[in-house]
């Protein structure tokens, strides 16, 4: 039983922490440098495209965990809950209906965001924004100070020591 | 019970591989004599440190050699991330070493009257232990530091790390460089936007 719980729990940390790493979709990554490149006297441009990133690894997020889920849930087995003189309750196996039903939720809402804050609308509203366009005003609601704040890398400087 | 015993040995590994300071710059000032200590604070100069704590020297891109260092962050940074990996056999080793207890669709927990094959297991598991340990004590950050200081005094970088480098970590240091130059340069403008302000 410990050694299940332990095992189960160091899988499912498995992939938070491969997240915890910085730099994991190279291409899409280098394409929002890019954009960061082009607005990198703009504060406002920026804090649109550290909320793009935050948006699109939730949407990443949402997926993983719903296929997890989904999986769990395919690959669990029925079982006998009572019985007695006579009588037996099965609960059966969740059918691919049943699997479907519940993870499908989750994936599309992950799907959604990942299509709705993707790198080609990013740079679609950053061309309009940049044209003198104003900001859409559902954009405008979501920006809020902790996007203007976010590094775009964190980074500590080493102190160098003093020469004798 | 064992279980718990083997994991806290694996934490305790850990932490003495990460702990491990090496002598990082002996080496170097022993070579160049007087010239180290101003060496060493050149070397420094607009280094950094990324994630948690791996160091990355100054590079200038218009010189001609190609950015090893940075190589050699990405590459350290990575496989020590990938350590996660050797939980896998470890898994796999306790599978065998120890008794698997199962549940039955009645409900009934079982535990096995045996093993399946405690030597292999075992042999796995030690196997899995060496491992984990020569992994972490080659991919630690006082190494990384060591190496990268050596490079900069003009010493080559040793064939065990230097044969792992491949296109992808340089295509990383060359995303962090320049994350790293807007990053700083717009902390620059945030500067003299308050020195205006004021």
């Amino acid at each position: 039983m410990l050694f299940r719980a332990i095992s189960t729990s160091v899988l499912l940390l498995l992939p938070w922490l491969a997240m915890g790493q910085a730099p994991i979709n190279l291409p899409s990554e280098t394409f929002k440098q890019q954009l960061r490149n082009q607005y990198l006297r703009n504060d406002t441009a920026q804090a649109i495209i550290n909320l793009y990133s935050k948006r699109q690894a939730g949407g990443a997020s949402w997926m993983v965990s719903g296929a997890l889920a989904g999986l769990r849930l395919a690959t669990s087995g029925g079982r006998e809950i009572s019985s007695g003189p006579g009588y037996t309750i099965y609960q059966e196996a969740p059918s691919a209906g049943v699997v479907l039903l519940v993870s499908l939720p989750f994936l599309g809402y992950g799907l959604g965001k990942l299509l709705h804050y993707g790198n080609a609308p990013l740079a679609a509203q950053l061309t309009a924004y940049g044209a003198g366009q104003p900001l859409p005003r559902n954009l405008r609601r979501k920006l809020k100070p902790r996007f203007f704040n976010t590094p775009i890398i964190q980074y500590t400087p080493v102190p160098t020591a003093p020469a004798k | 019970m064992r279980t718990f015993t083997l994991l806290l040995i694996l934490l305790l590994a850990s932490k003495m591989g990460a702990a491990q300071q090496a002598p990082a710059v002996a080496p170097v000032s022993n070579t160049s004599g007087a010239m180290a200590p101003s060496v060493a604070a050149a070397a420094d100069s607009g280094a950094v440190l990324l994630f948690n704590g791996w160091y990355l020297p100054c590079y200038a891109p218009k010189a001609t050699g190609a950015d090893s260092t940075g190589a050699l962050l990405s590459l350290f940074r990575k496989r020590r991330y990938a350590g996660w990996l050797y939980t896998l056999p470890l898994i796999a080793g306790m599978t065998l070493a120890l008794p698997i207890s199962s549940t039955d669709r009645y409900g009934q927990t079982t535990v096995a009257a045996e093993a399946i094959s405690p030597p292999l297991g075992v042999a796995l598991l030690t196997g899995t232990l060496v491992g984990f340990i020569t992994h972490a004590s080659r991919f630690n950050k006082a190494h990384l530091v060591a190496v990268d200081k050596a490079y900069v005094a003009g010493q080559p970088i040793p064939a065990k790390y230097r044969s792992q480098l491949n296109a992808g970590h340089f295509n990383e240091a060359a995303f962090l460089r320049e994350a790293l130059r807007q990053q700083m340069e717009r902390e620059q403008l945030q500067r003299q936007a308050g020195v205006l302000v004021r």
